[in-house]
């Protein structure tokens, strides 16, 4: 994904981070990533714990030392400079507010670390909490304040210093879901109104693909894929990203043959899929996965829609939950298929089918995805 | 909040009698009795043969402020501010390095250590120092034989030598209270002063600092109170001339047989350490 009117605000070149674990031996939390993400973009690092998210923001906040490779801030090389010295600020886990300060003197701290004058701070704090609508509380110790006043000191805090990136190290981790997602909007609103560049690490799939301009999900220390949440969901490159944002059943076949539009799956349980390749042609023979979603399938006891691809099968769940009802069909040969449909319509029972009804499962070529790790 | 009824209340203070009762009972008898006694005494006179004579009288406080007795009392708070100073300056680091000590074992083997010498008693410990810095001691017959000196050093017999005495003495005492708040401490909260611009100095100062400040007040307490009355150490390791109150007060009682005006010292001594430590509290209790 190009953005060519943005300038790049952080550069990672052939990133690595090692570090020796109490048995001596080597780990690579970071292995030779390459990353832009660019000015004024709500960016988040996405994966599951020890992927090497929080180790790549403590780099590009300099909390952490890169093993080798290159950061590069606003095209300055910023690799080999202290953390003190870098134009960016953090928000941290557990906010990391100091207990022995109130508010203000918090939030005041990096202007006073770096001599600015008194009126400027003054003003300026003044105007960061009300940005983060804290004006109040100015006086208050951390303590006295609830999570989600303590999550906006620390953002206040960060803000206050005019960062040229803000970075951000799972910030609602600590807070209830419903505050959480108040926080999300809050968050959203904050940096269209300071028009910097947010980097934002999150293990909270459905957080990353509502906040974010662009996600890269990363696994064991490498980058999968970098893309919009649309482009992530919508089009995994590998099985790793489709299982990690949202759900998807995969159904492991082998290539039959292409056609210009379409590539042929056989299933190991007999059948065969049709899924649209966009001219791309996969080598017959080839080992795939095909990746569909639960809520692209249809499902019913009736007459199959008109689209290339129908099963039959054999409800053996189903799950109700208020939105959606889960269909958990058995095909022909073993394989189990989700499918979700919404509840449009109340009808009285929980479920149009019943478990062990013999129903159809039917999607369409474009909806499915073929992987081939 | 009036409901409580009547024989609860009555099992609350049955089980508060219980709890604190022994401890009180034993401070009372051998705390404040003696103390009181101490007191009374200080406004008695001494007879010839070092008999109390029951005559209330303020002499003995005129005379602490002899010239000579407030040299004395000058040179133990110089000596006592100094130990604890040194005692604070080295505990510091080690007790942060124990805190960030990521393996628990080689932080717990350390802790031990610190608390070894407290297996030998106090006496032998301070005797071993006169052998260690004595003219026919390991650190003179070091030195003499690397030939960096000549004649052996005077180590021992002098004020650095009490110095010296006073530090080693205390010191655990001012580790451990300095490690179990640094411990506490939250380590995020100096990369937050980090990323917040500080360079190790300032989140030193403005950060490690006040929060280390329980710990540094605690610490500072127990070195300053014990080395203000010290006797043993300045007896043992000091010359002729180092001489603080504690050794005063113990030739008032034991030499000089002179109870009532050792008395008025100790009264002193004690109001003097109650007043700095108020102080310090209150103090510390703004920074906290």
């Amino acid at each position: 994904m190009s953005q060519p009117n943005r300038q790049a605000a952080v550069v990672l070149r052939d990133l690595v981070k090692e570090y020796v674990d109490p048995n001596g031996e080597i780990v690579t939390a970071v292995n030779s990533i390459n990353l832009t993400i660019y000015d004024e973009e709500f960016f988040s690092l996405l994966g599951p714990s020890g992927c090497g998210k929080t180790t790549t923001l403590r780099m590009i906040a300099g909390l952490e030392i890169p093993t080798r490779g290159s950061i590069t801030l606003f095209d300055e090389d910023v690799t080999d400079r202290p953390a003190y010295k870098r134009p960016v600020n953090t928000v941290f886990q557990r906010y990391a507010l100091f207990p022995h300060m109130n508010v203000r003197d918090n939030v005041s701290f990096g202007l006073r670390m770096q001599r600015v004058p008194k009126s400027e701070i003054d003003d300026r704090v003044q105007e960061v909490l009300r940005l983060v609508r804290l004006e109040r509380m100015g006086d208050r110790r951390p303590s006295q304040l609830s999570g989600g006043q303590q999550q906006r000191v620390a953002l206040a805090r960060a803000l206050v210093n005019n960062p040229e990136v803000l970075l951000l190290d799972e910030p609602l981790g600590a807070l209830d879901l419903k505050l959480r997602q108040a926080m999300q909007e809050e968050l959203k609103r904050i940096q269209r109104e300071v028009g910097i560049c947010f980097i934002y690490v999150t293990h909270d799939q459905e957080e990353a693909l509502t906040m974010s301009d662009r996600i890269a999900v990363m696994n064991e220390g490498n980058i999968l894929q970098v893309d919009t949440p649309y482009d992530l969901y919508e089009e995994p490159k590998t099985r790793f990203v489709a299982d990690f944002i949202g759900e998807t059943n995969f159904l492991v076949g082998t290539v039959l043959e292409n056609d210009p539009e379409l590539t042929h799956v056989r299933l190991d349980s007999d059948q065969i899929a049709h899924v649209t390749n966009e001219g791309k042609h996969y080598p017959v023979g080839e080992r795939v996965t095909l990746a569909i979603r639960p809520e692209k399938i249809f499902l019913g006891a009736g007459t199959p829609p008109d689209v290339r691809n129908v099963f039959t099968g054999t409800v053996r769940n189903i799950v109700y939950f208020g939105t959606d009802t889960y269909y958990d069909v058995e095909l022909p040969g073993g394989v189990r298929i989700t499918a979700r449909q919404q509840n449009q319509d109340y009808t009285g029972t929980a479920a149009v089918v019943a478990v062990n009804d013999a129903v159809y499962v039917a999607w369409r070529s474009h909806n499915a995805s073929l992987l081939t790790e | 909040m009036a409901t409580p009824s009547a024989p609860l209340r009555k099992q609350d203070r049955l089980q508060l009698g219980i709890l604190v009762g022994p401890t009180a009972l034993y401070l009372l008898i051998f705390f404040v009795l003696p103390l009181l006694i101490v007191v009374i005494y200080s406004f008695l006179r001494r007879g010839i043969y070092g008999q109390l004579i029951w005559e209330f009288n303020l002499d003995n406080y005129v005379r602490v402020f002899d010239r000579l007795y407030l040299i004395i009392l000058w040179r133990s708070l110089l000596f006592a501010l100094g130990t604890t100073l040194i005692c604070l300056l080295v505990s510091f680091p080690f007790a942060y390095y124990l805190a960030r000590l990521e393996n628990k074992r080689l932080r717990n083997l350390l802790l031990i250590l610190v608390m070894v010498p407290f297996w030998t008693n106090f006496l032998v410990r301070t005797y071993a120092w006169r052998v260690i810095l004595g003219t026919d001691g390991p650190i003179n017959g070091f030195l003499l034989w690397t030939g960096v000196i000549r004649e052996p050093l005077p180590l021992i017999f002098n004020d650095g030598a009490v110095m010296v005495g006073l530090v080693y003495g205390y010191l655990p005492f001012m580790v451990l209270p300095l490690f179990a708040a640094i411990d506490r401490i939250d380590f995020s909260l100096m990369e937050a002063a980090h990323d917040l611009y500080a360079n190790g100095a300032r989140a030193f100062l403005h950060v490690l600092l006040p929060l280390s400040m329980p710990g540094i007040i605690a610490g500072s307490i127990l070195v300053f109170i014990p080395t203000l009355g010290a006797f043993v150490t300045p007896d043992l390791l000091g010359g002729a001339r180092t001489v603080m109150i504690g050794n005063l007060i113990q030739s008032q009682f034991l030499t000089a047989r002179d109870w009532p005006f050792g008395s008025a010292f100790s009264v002193l001594l004690m109001v003097a350490v109650l007043g700095a430590t108020l102080i310090y509290f209150r103090k510390g209790g703004r920074t906290l």
